[in-house]
């Protein structure tokens, strides 16, 4: 756990597991909110980055899918279409609304997305989810410092 | 942060608190966090929390904490520096891995 700041309340985050390459989805991050425990909340940080290979960040991250020893790194909107090649493109609101539902089911509470323009492809799945109403997953934002004003 | 599903953290006056998490910052950056928190006030928000994430170790990342007017932190993965040299070439995970 990471020191508490103040009396009587501490937060912390910690990278518990991946699911695909570390750097750009779903590291799990974990908040104590209280100095109860019992008012754990645990999130993700969703960087998103499966857009398709129509960008250099999309073909990338699909790439690094593509050897067959990853393949069942898929995640469920991906498709394995040959022995070492695979399509993940996750931008669908439709997946966002699957999604959603996966994360809130296994108890994930909020989302942490980091941010890019609004009109690129790393934003499209943070453009989704503000479309979805009432969504079971919270949000809270992620900026890096080389986009946070100095 | 104004909308409803933005995560907030309890403060100790039970205050809601948008949670606000800076990933590698820089030192410089101590105003921009303080007109991230009067912006917040500006808007009726809680003071936002603000949490200091990068892949260094606790110790500097705690100094960067108090050189920004940060509130808490957090640790993110491990970067295998290579790989950032390496961009969309199917650097394999078990090489990044193995940096942990």
């Amino acid at each position: 756990m990471m020191p508490s700041i103040y009396s009587g309340h501490s937060v912390a985050i910690l990278p518990l597991i991946w699911m695909s390459r570390p750097s750009y989805l779903f590291t799990i991050v974990v908040c104590f909110s209280s100095a109860a425990l019992g008012s754990l909340r645990v999130g993700s940080i969703r960087w998103d980055a499966w857009t398709g290979t129509n960008t250099t960040v999309g073909l990338a991250v699909t790439n690094e899918l593509n050897p067959q020893r990853w393949h069942y790194r898929l995640p469920f909107f991906g498709n394995a279409i040959g022995a070492n090649s695979v399509t993940v493109n996750g931008s669908s609101l439709a997946t966002m609304k699957q999604e959603i539902a996966f994360a809130g089911s296994y108890g994930i509470d909020f989302w942490a997305f980091v941010t890019y323009p609004l009109n690129t492809s790393m934003s499209i799945a943070l453009n989704n989810y503000i479309s979805v109403p009432k969504p079971d997953v919270k949000m809270a934002l992620i900026v890096e410092g080389g986009r946070f004003a100095t | 942060m104004k909308l409803s599903r933005y995560e907030t953290i309890k403060g100790p006056a039970g205050d809601a608190r948008p949670l606000f998490i800076l990933l590698s910052p820089v030192q410089t950056q101590g105003p921009s966090v303080s007109s991230l928190r009067m912006a917040a006030a500006a808007a009726g928000l809680g003071n936002p929390y603000v949490v200091v994430m990068s892949g260094h170790g606790v110790s500097d990342q705690e100094k960067m904490r108090s050189a920004i007017g940060a509130d808490g932190l957090g640790e993110y993965m491990h970067l295998e520096l290579e790989w950032a040299n390496k961009p969309g070439t199917g650097y394999p995970f078990e090489s990044n891995a193995a940096g942990e």
